[in-house]
């Protein structure tokens, strides 16, 4: 692999798993990103990034928008603002599956022994290709079967994030109720009261909808069994 | 609540890895894992699983109380014989 130009020695590598043409290093640059993925300093290390984006990615259509309102382009701005938005709610919805995937998947050289019971670096190309291809397809086509206590991390992660967010819309809204309350007293200030009603209900059916959940799941209680005088165990 | 077990001895003293055991009781080897070290309590079917797999009874393999030593309680029996 020393004739391999710089660009593939860094990164190019990456392009050209599925070739078969990969050595030993490139293999083992592999197995240490996904080990060092999995690690908990990396993942609570990559979480201010991922909220930075929730932030900069309204942005990029906002302020777009209005650069192209600025000059006028008023059908340009609607594309714009559609276009973007569309791109990046998208792009957010996959990175955020593949990190589930990555999450819930065991790692390649764990893989290696539980399919084909030798270590990774036993494996042929052939194999290694295989399975890199299939732990790939599994992270974005979350075909992955959780085992239970990856089943009670995500729902303790529901409940937690429940947690936040009941309290968050609540806040939210009530911000919102108050620019409403303070805006001039114009026509605009009942359509923007309107909005708020709408708001208003849309957050306490979000709110309302784990005890509605419960509600419709909750079995009845079976009581205590009552002993008849004369039956049998039959 | 935190429930005690003796995977890492009993998996010692029958050379299993963690993968093999992990294969064996249906689950992700870090799960094997994870409960080594006591960060996390199994569901009652993956406790019955594992102490299917050893062939022991539950209370040989999980406890809520920390264990004794194997060595202390095996050489505890002639003692208490003698």
């Amino acid at each position: 692999m020393s004739q391999q130009s710089w660009f593939f020695r860094k990164i190019g590598y990456l392009f050209a798993v599925t070739s078969g043409k990969l050595g030993p290093s490139e293999w083992a640059k592999i197995l240490h990103a996904q080990r060092a993925v999995k690690t908990h300093r990396v993942r609570r290390r990559s979480l201010p990034l991922i909220i930075a984006s929730f932030v900069a990615y309204p942005c990029v259509s906002i302020f777009g928008a209005w650069a192209l309102l600025a000059h006028s382009h008023i059908r340009a701005a609607i594309v714009w603002i559609l276009g973007s938005n569309l791109y990046l709610v998208f792009m957010v919805w996959m990175g955020l599956r593949v990190m589930r995937g990555e999450l819930d998947q065991t790692t390649l050289e764990d893989r290696a022994l539980m399919e084909y019971g030798t270590p990774f670096a036993a494996l042929e190309e052939q194999q290694r290709v295989d399975l890199y291809r299939r732990q790939t397809r599994g992270d974005f086509r979350h075909d992955i079967s959780s085992d239970e206590r990856e089943t009670r991390l995500r729902l303790y992660s529901t409940d937690a994030a429940y947690r936040i967010l009941s309290p968050s819309i609540a806040a939210l809204i009530a911000a919102y109720w108050a620019f409403c309350l303070l805006a001039p007293f114009t026509k605009q200030r009942i359509t923007l009261l309107l909005t708020a009603v709408v708001f208003t209900w849309i957050a306490v059916a979000i709110i309302a909808l784990p005890t509605l959940i419960r509600s419709w799941t909750e079995p009845d209680d079976p009581g205590e069994p009552k002993l008849v005088p004369g039956a049998t165990h039959n | 609540m935190l429930i005690h077990n003796r995977i890492p001895v009993l998996r010692a003293e029958r050379k299993l890895s963690r993968v093999q055991l992990a294969s064996a009781v249906g689950v992700n080897p870090q799960t094997i894992g994870f409960l080594e070290r006591g960060n996390y309590t199994p569901s009652l079917e993956l406790a019955f699983k594992i102490c299917r797999f050893f062939n022991l009874p539950m209370e040989a393999v999980f406890s809520p109380d920390p264990f004794r030593p194997l060595s202390d309680q095996l050489y505890e029996l002639p003692r208490k014989e003698a």
